[in-house]
């Protein structure tokens, strides 16, 4: 993949946002006018444990080149108690099962985003397009 | 009653869901007393001009995965003229063990095996793939395909019969679909899949507790396994609640944990995933608070391959199934 | 040049189909047995945790899946440094002797049967399984009986008969019970009872019913012949040692299967996807047979071609009726019939000396303590023959590299030999019916192929570490590949 190709390409990001708090963090993050790629295209859920792990397979398939779940943060954040627990272990497993089939792991993320972080949204988000743009489109079979 | 015909075709398969259909014993013997069989390599000895030759075909049974052109012809040429398709096998439904094939290019499978293996002697790197003639006949092998596939990739199912081989509830559902068929002309629900709703969970005779927590995984060597107690209870990991209750639980039975040769419900897309999100959740699932993130990571961490072990025989039906278009180059 | 193809070829496991090339005189030039399965266990073994190969392995077969679950088990056994338990040992020889059973029962009746059971001219439509039912209903039920016996003792250890469950490293998943010892030992005697029978019956009225066909010389080679033999060079289907001997009978060479690189290498012909295995120490001489042709044979008559007796009483009687007749080594391949016959005597007389023995019952069926090696060779008496399984695993025991050695394989050279030579005998201007053609299929027949099991090997990078001791049991040398 050539420099060239790489200025070009515009990542697809999904990132799966909980209610309580990241989505409430992307909300703010919106309101105070910060800025942050546009890339991303961003799906409500009731918790980060909600997110099927199928989800982020559905997500790679239908064009999406990374993807990320913002929960509420550990140890008592979680509206559901333990939810963004839930969360943390699938990630975990999720991205050993990516990386033998040879998608690399670095293309789904785990983050704690409260719902007053709009600035920690914006900076994750910067951060996660600029390293898929570095790891290229994915090209599934 | 007018006996009606049934057809046994293979794609690529191991032969274990003939043997299956042999070791239905009785009730084999019982439906020839219905059926003419038109068309099954591993035990009678029609060939395929005489396949071609047969009119219509009430039941066509494809066994085995779709992996060579020749396949991909015979499926087809089943679908044309039978009224109803059953997928037998879990390589007939999703691919199968043999699907574990498209983790790899064609082209480095093929090398491995006829150029790389230390008891191989090849030094004109001589390949079952090239064209080959005598004279001006061609001796050519068939072509495979990119992908290893499920059946319903290529044709229509309307039955899905699975399991590695079938399992006995699955086989006495479909004895009584045909049985039904022949007497009552019943014609069963399209892309109908035997035994969907329970998991081995409802069938399985262990002791389950009333929470399953896993403190930590052990893999089947590491441990004397408990011949009473649900395996997850143990950390061995079990595929139970995922895979329907289309067998009598016999690898448990033996003491060995699931490894899910029937299948998921068919709702679900990709086994491998959806059992990622069940089994996560239980690791220390009552003291997830008292413990450090890190400490959490490192127990997952400790599993090994997961997808030879979730996804070890439904790997070509999941959500990078390959596309029909896809088939050959 | 015109064209004979028969497709699929039929009665067997497996996907293939026989190619003959005829001259304007409607004479033999060539023939291709080309089989047509293409699998890739050789690729997608990588990776896997060792402990659950011989789960994965039983699936390159469906028809003999416990010989690759105890062949792999082994290996594995080897490869965490651990040596099964007593008990483990035996229940595992009973189940595999089972298996033998379970599968020599299939061909002998289902497969090859109605080629003897009704003749090989019998009208295609019936000359099945179902033929044998519509003519001879109750010797069907006797046949479908015994087979749920047999089935039923593989599930007692394996849970189910196709695609057990049941070897771990170092031993088995399940003890026997009392109970099941008990309906163990009985489904024994009667089998014993049933193979002696059918011995009988073959002897006298099958072998002198179709005399032609069994010492005719449409079907026969003169090659080397193997097999396991234990330390007195009897047969054994679970344990031993690699015994080539010639055409002559005699003992040419023996070998631990740790060793078997230095004995057999492949050929690979680019119009079939099964390889041709022969015997380095004699040399690849092309399609003929002979003493200098490294080509052998395995399978029952290639065991019994190598042995020099059975260790059960009825089946040893069984092994000298067989080569009174015969003359020793039995060169005419459709005595493989017959051997496949005293085979299943002799599994059924060892089902019974097992069940008997005090430790089957026993608790102790695996053994946890080892120490980790990482390589492993294991190998057994596939139904059809020879079959060796060789594994490497990383630190955390998931497997690196294999290679494997698949007896249908090793008997391929041989039946390409035969399908031409029986071909070019019956064809040789004669009209083709479909008679005619099934009796060229009666060749390949003989060797009970196992045509998904031929198509693998496993692969490279497969380092081998031979570790030579003086009489002292001092480490002197470590060879590495």
């Amino acid at each position: 993949m050539s420099n060239r190709d790489n200025e070009n390409f515009e990542p697809k990001i999904v990132a799966f946002l909980c209610k309580w708090c990241a989505y409430s963090g992307a909300d703010l993050a919106g309101v105070s006018r910060l800025e942050y790629p546009p890339n991303v295209i961003p799906i409500l859920v009731p918790c980060s444990g909600k997110v099927d792990m199928q989800f982020i397979l559905k997500a790679f398939k239908e064009g999406a080149d990374g993807v990320f779940i913002g929960g509420c943060h550990t140890p008592n954040d979680c509206h559901y108690i333990s939810g963004n627990y839930k969360a943390l272990k699938r990630f975990t497993l999720m991205r050993k099962y990516l990386e033998q089939l040879g998608i690399n792991s670095k293309r789904i993320r785990l983050e704690w985003i409260s719902a007053t972080e709009g600035v920690k949204f914006a900076k994750v988000m910067k951060e996660f397009v600029e390293e898929i743009k570095k790891l290229g489109p994915l090209q599934t079979r | 009653m007018k006996k009606i015909k049934i057809a046994v075709a293979p794609g690529s398969s191991c032969g274990g869901c003939d043997v299956a259909l042999v070791n239905l014993n009785e009730k084999l013997l019982d439906i020839t007393n219905y059926a003419d069989i038109v068309f099954w390599p591993t035990a009678l000895d029609f060939k395929i001009e005489d396949l071609e030759q047969v009119n219509e075909i009430d039941i066509g049974i494809f066994v085995g995965a779709i992996r060579h052109e020749d396949h991909v012809k015979l499926a087809k040429l089943l679908r044309e003229k039978s009224k109803i398709i059953v997928a037998l096998g879990s390589c007939a439904c999703y691919g199968g063990i043999f699907s574990l094939a498209n983790l790899f290019e064609k082209k480095d499978l093929l090398e491995t095996v006829y150029q790389k293996t230390i008891t191989t002697e090849n030094s004109n790197g001589k390949m079952p793939t090239e064209s080959i003639k005598m004279g001006n006949i061609d001796i050519s092998l068939p072509k495979l395909t990119n992908w290893c596939l499920p059946l319903k990739n290529l044709i229509d199912v309307d039955i899905y019969a699975p399991g590695c081989p079938p399992g006995e509830r699955v086989l006495e559902k479909l004895y009584n679909i045909i049985i039904d068929f022949v007497k009552n002309g019943t014609v069963p629900d399209k892309g109908i899949a035997l035994e969907p709703l329970k998991t081995l969970c409802d069938i399985c005779p262990r002791k389950k507790p009333e929470k399953i927590v896993i403190r930590k995984f052990k893999r089947i060597h590491e441990v004397k396994l408990d011949p009473e107690l649900c395996f997850l209870a143990q950390g061995v990991i079990c595929l139970g609640p995922i895979s329907i209750a289309g067998c009598d639980a016999n690898c448990i039975k033996a003491n060995i944990p699931c490894r899910g040769c029937l299948g998921p419900n068919q709702d679900i897309h990709d086994v491998a995933a959806k059992f990622i999100s069940a089994i996560a959740s239980l690791v220390q699932i009552d003291k997830e608070k008292e413990l450090e993130e890190e400490e959490i990571v490192n127990l997952i961490e400790e599993i090994v391959d997961p997808i030879g072990t979730f996804h070890r025989f439904t790997f070509g039906s999941g959500i990078f199934n390959k596309k029909q278009e896809d088939v050959m180059e | 040049m015109k064209l004979l193809k028969i497709e699929p070829v039929s009665r067997l496991e497996g996907d293939a189909r026989i190619l003959i090339l005829l001259d304007e005189e409607g004479k033999v030039q060539e023939a291709y047995f080309q089989v047509l399965e293409f699998k890739g266990f050789e690729s997608f073994i990588k990776g896997r945790p060792a402990e659950e190969i011989p789960g994965i392995v039983t699936r390159i077969c469906g028809v003999c899946p416990w010989a690759h679950h105890m062949a792999a088990g082994k290996a594995i056994d080897s490869l965490f440094g651990r040596e099964p338990t007593e008990t483990a040992k035996k229940i595992r020889e009973m189940a595999y002797c089972a298996h033998i059973l379970d599968s020599h029962t299939l061909h002998f009746y289902f497969l090859a049967g109605p080629d003897f059971l009704l003749s090989p001219d019998t009208k295609k439509s019936e000359r099945n399984i179902i033929g044998i039912f519509k003519r001879n209903p109750e010797v069907v039920k006797g046949i479908v009986k015994r087979r749920k016996m047999i089935t039923k003792i593989e599930s007692i250890v394996g849970g189910k008969s196709i695609h057990p469950a049941c070897v771990i490293p170092g031993g088995v998943s399940k003890k026997i019970s009392e109970n099941e010892q008990r309906e163990i030992e009985e489904m024994a005697k009667d089998l014993i009872k049933f193979s002696e029978s059918w011995l009988h019956k073959f002897e006298n009225e099958i072998l002198k019913k179709y005399e032609d066909v069994f010492f005719g010389d449409t079907y026969y080679l003169e090659t080397y012949y193997g097999g396991l033999v234990d330390k007195d060079n009897k047969l054994n289907f679970y344990d031993g040692n690699v015994r080539i001997v010639s055409q002559k009978g005699k003992e040419v060479i023996k070998f631990r299967s740790s060793e078997y690189t230095k004995h057999i290498a492949e050929k690979v012909e680019p119009w079939t996807f099964t390889k041709f295995p022969y015997l380095k120490d004699i040399g690849w001489k092309g399609f003929v047979d002979g003493v200098d042709s490294g080509i052998y044979r395995v399978g029952p008559l290639g065991r019994l071609n190598a042995c020099d007796g059975i260790t059960t009483e009825k089946a040893n009687e069984a092994y000298k009726r067989f080569y009174e007749v015969s003359g020793k080594p039995a060169h005419h391949s459709m005595l493989a019939h017959w051997a496949r016959l005293i085979e299943m005597l002799y599994a059924s007389e060892r089902i019974l000396e097992l069940s008997n023995d005090e430790d089957i019952t026993s608790e102790n069926i695996v053994n946890l303590e080892g120490d980790f090696t990482g390589i492993g060779v294991g190998t057994v008496e596939a139904p059809r023959g020879l079959l060796i399984h060789h594994y490497q695993a990383n630190q955390n025991a998931i497997i690196t590299g294999g290679n494997i050695i698949i007896p249908t394989t090793m008997n391929n050279p041989a039946i390409n030999i035969e399908i031409k030579k029986s071909a070019s005998k019956l064809i040789n201007g004669n009209k083709i019916s479909d008679a005619l053609l099934n009796r060229i299929e009666m060749a390949f027949r003989a060797y009970d192929p196992c045509l998904s099991c031929s198509v693998h090997s496993f692969d490279s990078g497969l380092p081998l570490r031979i570790e030579i001791y003086d009489s002292s049991r001092n480490l002197v040398k470590v060879v590495r590949r």
